[in-house]
């Protein structure tokens, strides 16, 4: 019950946060302007955050503790480098995700 | 607007299919999907849910995948400015990314005051409400659709490397300019060498090392738009 009244939470707090950057400048008006430099940053910001959550979700097994339990037999990587270059060259979805967890799951058996 | 749909479609099918299969239950994914409505950051919140990072943490995530969405907002708002501010946050929430660069490409110039006033109707809030009605609803069937399909497959098929799959996706298209992969390179080597510190902090450091390296190789004129 603890548990589920905190995904509550999380998922309210979520859909305020798309109000919130969706709705920014709507809401705010004109009476904030922002500057060069922060919507440089801004451009960056998600493709970072992005990243930042995937990259180890693709490198390093699940429960992973540390960079050391880096594997170059995990069937993530592979599925991720095979998910990559394809949707790289199709750009798509469907055929990336059967491709992808095709290797994955060839990996997964065989290694 | 068909090829439009069906990107939408599946889209929100492999989201479904990456909530169902996370560690959360299938009333969660369906609540998630119906009130968080903003696909990317739905995906990225999935791996921080399974490792219980704190609420407050997942939502600044959350507020930093979504910060696409602000550079979009700042591009309606000479649009909408003169509707009331319950009716701007709706329009704002329904706006998703096809909602929008559809709009702009539609309507480039917001109206005169002139024009506004001649235009009863206010013909291209309808259009947009109308845009942003099929998306929503075409974003739900998918997704529902994703949710309930992959409730039905055991785990261990390893379905929930489909989340993985659908981010890398979103970020592809991302690389398109050097500055771009140059910060996707940091970000990752950040992200996974310092794995091991508390908190997961070592997501705060891999988007402040990103940010830097990003902005410093970035030689496009300062200021621009996206």
């Amino acid at each position: 019950m603890q548990i589920d009244l905190n995904i509550a939470f999380l998922l309210i707090g979520m859909a305020v946060v798309t109000v919130l950057t969706r709705g920014f400048f709507l809401i705010l008006g004109e009476r904030v302007k922002i500057s060069p430099l922060v919507l440089e940053a801004i451009r960056f910001a998600p493709l970072a955050a992005m990243i930042a959550i995937l990259a180890p979700e693709i490198f390093l097994p699940a429960n992973a503790s540390s960079a050391a339990q880096f594997d170059i037999h995990l069937p993530n990587i592979w599925g991720g480098i095979a998910a990559l270059i394809t949707f790289y060259f199709s750009r798509k979805m469907v055929f990336t995700l059967v491709v992808g967890m095709a290797v994955f799951t060839a990996i997964r058996f065989w290694a | 607007m068909s090829h439009s749909g069906v990107t939408i479609l599946t889209w929100g099918f492999v989201t479904g299919i990456a909530m169902a299969k996370s560690t959360l239950t299938v009333h969660q994914a369906l609540a998630m999907s119906l009130l968080v409505y903003a696909g990317s950051s739905q995906l990225a919140a999935l791996p921080l849910i399974a490792v219980g990072l704190p609420i407050w943490m997942i939502l600044i995530t959350s507020f930093m995948v979504n910060l696409r969405f602000v550079i979009f907002s700042l591009g309606l708002q000479a649009h909408f400015s003169y509707l009331p501010l319950w009716r701007r946050i709706f329009v704002g929430y329904s706006t998703a990314d096809f909602g929008y660069l559809l709009y702009i490409k539609r309507y480039p110039k917001p109206q005169t005051a002139q024009e506004l006033r001649a235009d009863h109707q206010h013909l291209r809030l309808q259009w947009m409400q109308g845009m942003q009605f099929a998306n929503w609803s075409i974003w739900q069937v998918g997704s529902i659709s994703g949710i309930l399909l992959a409730s039905q497959i055991p785990n261990s098929w390893g379905l929930e490397f489909a989340g993985a799959i659908a981010l890398l996706a979103i970020i592809v298209p991302m690389l398109d300019r050097a500055s771009a992969r140059w910060a996707a390179l940091t970000a990752t080597v950040v992200a996974v060498a310092t794995y091991g510190i508390p908190f997961r902090l070592n997501i705060v450091l891999a988007i402040g090392a990103a940010l830097i390296v990003g902005m410093m190789t970035d030689r496009s004129p300062k200021g621009s738009t996206p």
